[in-house]
């Protein structure tokens, strides 16, 4: 049978400001209710403000990301990398509210992607790095991690607003909360 | 949770004249848990292969290696137990230093067969940092199976703390031993429980159940 294989990969954007805690601690933990049981103000250690009492993330639009990637596949690979990925990779999904992201790529080229991913330092103005979660040959098996991911992310944050007492916030990401979901179950498989 | 740190001291050898001390007794070297060299030379890097007592041996990736990396003394290291290392940070920011390491590694890569490397970030901020799958993943863009560039990163790191820690605790030996009080809280199971002693002899004359006639030789055999 031909037909075309797709590899999707779910990867993960963290800045040099998102709060240390940030991918490994799930809502419900016990551990995500203490570090929210944090004062005001910036929260130092020896490699800077971790940020976790600043909960807003640098905003990326999806055409932004794109574009980065893209001039990072043709500044590590070249017009041969460029042309390889050109067609076949789009970005699936993106939510600048938890940096969470699935690209679809050919199956052949997919360490060509996720080494040009590897290579990006900065987004927009902010350093970061670019964390690949899972690669999967379906998108439903992203979607499940993501979903997962997606929710803890976004429940951590809606809580830190709370505590903070930020209802707009709070409402915000009660909506995102909703649209990300959505979003992710409507995706095409 | 019991995360242990392990220090680490980088020594950059250029001058064979010089001796650096790396001898086996040598308090200040053995207060670091792990010893790794930089040779700058080639008559360094021949000695820090054939006869230096290091545990890593770092070669610049960002800059062109000035010598040439040969199959019979990169087989010497290997065989010794010594770990090559491969530094990653300085080709995220650097065009040029990626380029260099691109080609360094491919070389290394080539003359040690995939074996005997670690991957290391020599990261000067966290935000160099990369994930590990992520560095598994740049490993096989370099040519190293998948299942060998994941070795590089688990397997060949444990070996190089186990190559240190001989090195630094025994001498031509075969098994070292200390006292159990040096056990830490996690490793007290391996004293396993404890048990009065079973006089055996005393124990099958008191035993009152029913026993099959068996052929005692056999039965010392298997320890029954």
């Amino acid at each position: 049978m031909v037909r075309f294989k797709n590899r999707y990969l779910l990867f993960e954007i963290i800045y040099s400001n998102t709060p240390l805690g940030w991918t490994s601690i799930p809502a419900a933990t016990s551990t995500a209710k203490e570090v929210a049981n944090l004062t005001d103000g910036p929260d130092q250690t020896p490699f800077g403000d971790t940020g976790r009492n600043q909960y807003r993330l640098p905003p990326l639009s999806n055409r932004d990301l794109v574009n980065a990637i893209k001039d990072s596949i043709s500044e590590n690979f070249g017009d041969y990398g460029a042309g390889l990925i050109g067609k076949h990779m789009i970005l699936k999904y993106f939510s600048s509210h938890t940096n969470i992201g699935i690209f679809r790529v050919a199956r052949d080229d997919m360490h060509v992607l996720w080494g040009a991913l590897t290579f990006i330092t900065v987004l927009n103005g902010n350093s970061c790095m670019i964390k690949v979660l899972h690669t999967a040959g379906t998108i439903s098996h992203c979607q499940l991690m993501s979903i997962q991911y997606d929710r803890d992310r976004i429940l951590f944050l809606r809580r830190l607003a709370e505590r903070q007492k930020d209802n707009q916030a709070y409402h915000e990401f009660g909506s995102a909360l909703k649209t990300s979901v959505a979003t992710l179950s409507t995706m095409d498989m | 949770m019991g995360l242990k740190q392990y220090s680490r001291l980088t020594l950059v050898l250029e001058d064979t004249s010089q001796n650096y001390g790396l001898s086996g007794n040598n308090p200040q070297v053995l207060s670091y848990d792990i010893l790794a060299v930089q040779p700058t030379t080639e008559k360094m890097f021949q000695s820090a292969c054939s006869t230096l007592d290091v545990d890593i041996i770092s070669i610049d990736m960002s800059s062109k290696i000035p010598f040439y990396l040969k199959h019979t003394t990169v087989g010497q290291a290997v065989e010794r137990g010594i770990f090559f290392e491969i530094c990653y940070s300085a080709a995220l920011k650097d065009a040029s230093a990626r380029r260099n390491l691109i080609m360094n590694a491919k070389s290394l890569i080539r003359v040690t067969r995939g074996r005997n490397l670690i991957i290391t970030s020599q990261a000067r901020k966290a935000m160099e940092l990369r994930g590990p799958y992520d560095m598994v993943n740049f490993a096989t863009l370099l040519g190293i199976g998948q299942s060998a560039a994941k070795d590089c990163l688990s397997t060949n790191c444990r070996a190089v703390l186990f190559h240190a820690e001989t090195r630094r605790n025994t001498t031509k030996a075969v098994f070292s031993a200390e006292p159990s009080e040096n056990l830490q809280d996690t490793e007290q199971w391996k004293l396993g429980n404890k048990r009065k002693k079973i006089n055996l002899k005393k124990a099958r004359a008191t035993d009152k159940r029913p026993r099959v006639e068996t052929d005692t030789a056999a039965e010392a055999e298997t320890g029954s």
